[in-house]
This record gives C-alpha cells, structure tokens and sequence, in this order.
C-alpha cells in the first residue's frame, strides 16, 4: 500500500470513532425524529401515517407560534448579551492582579452548579414575597410580580441563562485573548494607540474564531433553552416563556403527541442548521485574515 | 462430537434455559419516588419475593418528574412497559385506549369488588370493566392557619365570597391569603374541578358528544379564579418548586390557606408547623349549597402485554387482598383514605380521629371521582384557566374558546370514556 493511501486509511481509522458515535446518536435519531413527524402517535399503540399534516399543524396553532416567538425574542437577547458580558468579564480579568483568582473563580463558578439546582434556588429569590421584592422595597420600589407576570418571567429566565452560561465563555474568551501574542500590543503602544484604538484593531478581529465559536454555541443553546423553563416557570404564565422546545417537550410527554412534537423539532433542527450556516458564512468560518 | 464439546453445549443449553426462566418470572413493578411511602412497598415485595423465589418482584422507583413525563411514556414507545405500574386516574384513559390495560373482571370475586367504595369503584371503571386495583381516595380540601383566624376574628367560610374577603384580610406583603395552583399542569385542573363542580358545572357531556364548559357555572368559576389571582391579588401567580400538592408551602408561612389532600395530614403531623392548623371543605359558590370536591388517588395496573401478566395480577391481588398493606399504606405509612369498606371498618380507631371527621362526614359523601379526560380536553381547560389568570381574558370568553376546543377535539374521537 502507498504511503498516501495509508495516511487516507488511518486518517478514517481515527475518524471512526466519532463517525460511529454521531451516526449512532446524532444522524440515526434524527432521520428517526423525522419518520416520526410524519406520523400521528400518542407514544402507545399503533403509528397513523399523517404526511405533513404535522408540519402544516404548526402554522395555525397558537401555542406553537407564540413559542416560536419566545423563542426567537430569548434568541435575540441571549446571544449578544451572552457575549458582550462574557467578552467583558474576560477583558477584566485577564489581566494578572492581586486578587485576580478570586474573582475568576468566582465568575466562573455558576457555571459549575447544577443548572436545575440554581434554578431551585432562584424560583424561590423571585417568588413575589422573595428576597428580589425585598431588595426592591429597601429602594422604595415596589413588589413585582416577577415570576407571576407575563411581561417579567422571560427576562427571569434569561437573567438565570446569562449567569450560569457567561462564566463559561469567559473562560473560552481567555483563552483566546491569551492566544494573541503581545508583541501586537507592545508595537501598538509604541505607535500610541489607545486602549480602544488596540481592541478595534487587534484584540476584536483577532479573536474572530473564538467568537465565532461563542456565537455558534450561544445560538444553538439559546434555541435549545429548556431546562431553566422547566425548572423555574413550567413554561407561564400562559406560555409567556414557553419555548419551543418546551412546547415539543410538553406536546410529547403530557399532550402525547409525538408525531407532532418530533415535527416541531426538526423544524428546530432546520432553523438551526440553516441560522448557523448564515454566521459561518458571515463570520467566514471564523477565519482571521 | 467429543465428550468435552458435549458437556460444554449441555452446560450451555442449561444455563440459558436458567437464564430464560428467571427473566420470564421477574414482574417488573414501577412506581414515582415517595420517601413516606416506598418503604412500605418494598417491605411487601420483599416479603413476597421471599414466598415466590421463581417469581420476584423487581420494584423500580423513578423519580417524579421522570415517571409522570418520559419515563412510562419512552418506556411502552418502546415496548419495554413495566408489569405493573401506578397510573393517575387522569392518565388511565390514554393507556386504555392505547389497549395497555389489563382486565381485572375475571380475577376479582364479588365479594372483593362489592369491597370496593362506590367512588373507588367508579375510578377503575372503564366501559363497565375494572382495570386495576384502586389505592387510595383523596378528596381536596382547604388547610387554614388557626392562630391567624384567631388573631384576625375570622370564622370558617360559607361561600367563595366569604373565603376571597377572609384571603383578602389573610394577605400581607409577606403572605398570601389563599394558595391555588396557577402553574399549567393536570394538578391544576385536578384542584379547580371543586369549584366547577360546586357552581353546579361540568366540562363534558354525560355521552361526550358535546362540551358543557361554555356555561354560567363555569364561568363563574373561572370568575372566582380571575378574581383570587388578579382583581385581590391574594393568591400567589408563581409558587415555590415544591408546588401546591405540597403542603410544607404552608407551613412555611408562604400562604395562611392552602387547596390540599387529606394526604397532608400526615406531613402536618410528623412535621408540625409552628402554628395550629386545621381543615374545611372547599365552600360552595352561594352560602347553603353543596361542596363538591374531587377524589384523587393512584391505581395499580397490570401492562396486558407483558409476557408474565398472570404472575403480575397474582401479586396485585395479594398485595391488596391477602395482606394489610392498605390498611398500613393509608394509616401509618401515609394518611389516606382507603378505597375498600373492610379496611376502613379494620381502622376505625384512625379514622374515628377528631381530625378526619371533616373528610369523612362532609366531604366524603358529596365527593365526586377525578374525571378522565383526554390530553387535548385537559389542554384546553389549562389554557382557559391560564388565560383568566394571567392575561385577563374574560372568564366567559375563556369557558368559549375552551368549550369550542373541546367539541372540535371530540368530533372526531373514537375512544372510550
């Protein structure tokens, strides 16, 4: 065998692996997900072949939309503010001070709870006669209905997301700041450019891949957005968080509508699928030029 | 073939017929986590399992968020159900008309089923055939803070008018006055039923033909939701994970009346709330008319398709006939009352308490069995109570929308009821 052909072998031999793993878990479930769409089925008994009627379903049904809309309004929060505080939190700490570990630690730390169990906690912080109205009232302000209040509850659960998510981020934006080399920045201060004036033009387009990175992973968890709901609002008050991939979950487990829960979430799929390959062209890859 | 080669395909034959044989008698028992009541449970699957080595018991607990949602569901999906299994008579439908539900009518005598309590009965029963054995009856009623009653000069309400004006004095900045469930789930529909039904409405008729929902009495219920939740303000839009079902949202301090079971009792007892507390019927809408409030409680039932559903209806039958676990299930391990006649003639010394005297005698007798309905029934009472509560939608157009929804859903259903 040529050494070119054996390079190509061992090459698939390492791929394996993953191949067998994502076909397993990730390709098979899907094309799975897919048949089942295309069926009515309460999860017992017999399937009942339904065509698309689980796809067209989902334009006049109020629920779903509205989910949808939640959705993309969480979406178009989470992921700037995502990174924005992350980037931040990043730029602070990068670098090295008295003290610095501390509050590396502690930004970083709410990524390491339990999701669930910081929502626990949280559900009982904005109960309306919770510690946050009594913060408020020492400012004079008064009780809110927070969790209670269809205007409030989705910014309670994106406040829970940001503060359990940008510790996390903070840490891939680190790393990337620590990957630019600073002979950059010394030959900046040379030339005198400003703090800004560097990261314009150094520290910001030379943190594209990371970026890109976040992007992607933010916006594939903001659609995902599910165990915050669950935990801390069970989708109210009258879907006022309801997501839609709680929605698939709810229509799947406590409506037993699998057939059309699967349809709402290969839609997901393909929303997602096709908003991710926008940003990759966007961002072209997060290639840095 | 040799002597060696012989031996080890006999040996081999031998030890998959073993194997074959013990799967085959293995009954499969799932049932949602409870830390009061599993010890109970599994003290008996012991005990069986210790009378029929060649036919154990293996008792799963799941937890409840799992069992109620994924669990059972992904379970059957993929033909892997349980033996047997405890359903909520809200679900014993969907799983009856799936063809899960195995019959008990050959297997019970009439002595057991006349054993049964008429309501108990009424909740196994399905197109006039028993499927599963009945746990438990839980009628709702409302928990109150005495010392609070005491303290604000407050009696025991008549009438929904009496028990807003008492929540309204009951509320506080740092209290509310009376705790219903606002989150969209079947507990909710479960704890509103008392109210529809004691405004005289009903959500379906008697041959599921058409809704009743859109009607004056269930408008009035919804009214007196609308009003609790949003126009006082003196129930809770949001509550503690723990929910309403839970009484330790009591005890807390978080509410000075709480809708919950009589399983509470038990909890009140062990655990006793830094305060006295006490019971009362859920009042009817005008003063001098009838509390209704609704019957809850599990059922064990047998998967019609498992390879050992004999085996799985004997241990059934034994565990409810043949040893006292009901009577040890409903007085010590929880407080419940029994769904058959002889086990709560066994405990009248229990029951005669002062403290069961309110279920037994007044909300008992006009207490009516949690209705079956399907998921998309269920879905569109959750959106009209959801809609009155939260987005001030007008209880008679939320009865409305709801009652279209269902006769939408029910013009093409074929199932049973």
């Amino acid at each position: 065998m040529k050494r070119k052909k054996r390079e190509v072998l061992a090459g698939w031999i390492f791929l394996l692996p993953d191949l067998v793993g994502l076909s397993i878990f990730v390709i098979l479930p899907a094309i799975l997900g897919f048949n089942i769409s295309l069926y009515n089925w309460s999860g017992l008994g017999k399937m009942k072949f339904a065509g698309f009627s689980n796809y067209t379903k989902m334009l006049t049904d109020p629920i779903f939309l509205k989910s949808l809309k939640v959705t993309i309004e969480y979406v178009f929060m989470f992921v700037p503010l995502n990174f924005l505080l992350s980037l931040s939190l990043a730029l602070l700490i990068k670098k090295p001070s008295k003290g610095i570990t501390f509050f590396r630690t502690v930004y970083f730390a709410p990524a390491a709870i339990s999701l669930v169990s910081i929502a626990f906690v949280w559900s009982y912080i904005f109960q309306q006669n919770g510690f946050f109205n009594s913060i408020l009232s020492i400012f004079g302000i008064s009780p809110q209905p927070l969790l209670g209040s269809m205007g409030q509850a989705l910014y309670i659960v994106l406040a829970l997301s940001l503060y359990s998510s940008i510790g996390y981020f903070m840490v891939i934006f680190l790393a990337g700041l620590n990957d630019i080399p600073e002979e950059y920045y010394d030959a900046a201060r040379v030339d005198g450019a400003s703090y800004w004036q560097t990261f314009w033009h150094i520290t910001f387009p030379l943190l594209k891949p990371t970026s890109f990175f976040v992007l992607i992973i933010s916006l594939i968890q903001g659609f995902q957005l599910f165990d915050q709901v669950y935990v801390l609002t069970g989708g109210g008050p009258f879907y006022a968080t309801s997501t839609v991939v709680f929605y698939a979950f709810q229509t799947a487990f406590e409506y037993y509508q699998f057939g059309y829960a699967a349809a709402m979430d290969f839609l997901m799929f393909i929303i997602l699928v096709i908003l991710s390959l926008i940003l990759y062209k966007i961002l072209k890859g997060g290639e840095v030029k | 073939m040799k002597v060696r080669s012989k031996m080890l395909v006999s040996v081999l034959i031998v030890l998959v017929l073993t194997s074959v044989a013990v799967m085959a008698t293995t009954i499969t028992f799932w049932k949602f986590t409870d830390t009061y009541g599993d010890p109970l449970i599994v003290k008996y699957v012991n005990e069986w399992n210790q009378l029929h080595p060649d036919m154990k018991v293996d008792f799963v607990e799941i937890p409840w968020a799992q069992y109620t949602t994924t669990k059972l569901s992904a379970a059957f999906a993929s033909g892997q159900g349980p033996d047997i299994f405890w359903v909520s008579p809200g679900d014993e439908l969907r799983y009856y008309n799936a063809g899960v539900l195995q019959s008990f009518d050959k297997y019970l005598t009439p002595e057991q089923i006349n054993d049964f309590f008429p309501v108990a009965r009424e909740k196994v029963t399905i197109a006039g055939h028993i499927y599963g054995l009945p746990i438990e009856l839980e009628p709702l009623a409302i928990y109150y803070n005495k010392d609070l009653f005491d303290q604000y000069h407050l009696s025991i309400p008549q009438d929904w008018n009496e028990l807003l004006e008492d929540a309204k004095i009951l509320t506080t900045k740092n209290r509310w006055g009376l705790i219903l469930d606002p989150t969209p789930t079947y507990y909710e529909l479960f704890t509103f039923y008392p109210f529809l039904w004691s405004a005289g409405g009903s959500v379906v008729n008697e041959d599921w033909t058409k809704s009743t929902f859109d009607s004056t009495a269930a408008i009035a219920a919804l009214t007196f939701y609308q009003d609790a939740f949003d126009k006082y303000k003196v129930s809770p839009k949001s509550i503690p994970t723990a929910g309403t079902n839970d009484i330790s949202t009591f005890v807390s301090g978080f509410g000075a009346m709480q809708e919950c079971g009589e399983w509470a009792i038990q909890m009140l007892t062990v655990n006793p709330p830094k305060f006295k507390w006490g019971y009362f019927p859920i009042p009817p809408m005008t003063k001098g008319g009838t509390s209704v409030s609704v019957m809850g409680g599990w059922i064990q039932v047998v998967n019609k398709n498992s390879p050992v559903v004999k085996d799985a209806v004997d241990f059934t039958l034994w565990l409810f006939f043949k040893t006292d676990f009901e009577k040890q299930w409903c007085t010590v391990q929880n407080s419940k009352l029994p769904a058959y006649k002889s086990v709560y003639e066994s405990a009248k010394d229990y029951y005669d308490s002062p403290i069961w005297q309110t279920f037994i005698n007044q909300i008992l007798p006009t207490s009516k069995p949690e209705p079956r309905y399907t998921p998309e029934m269920d879905l569109a009472l959750e959106n009209a109570l959801q809609s009155v509560i939260f987005a001030n939608v007008s209880p008679a157009v939320a009865a409305k929308t709801a009652a279209q929804q269902i006769d939408n859903f029910l013009s093409t259903y074929t199932g049973a009821h």
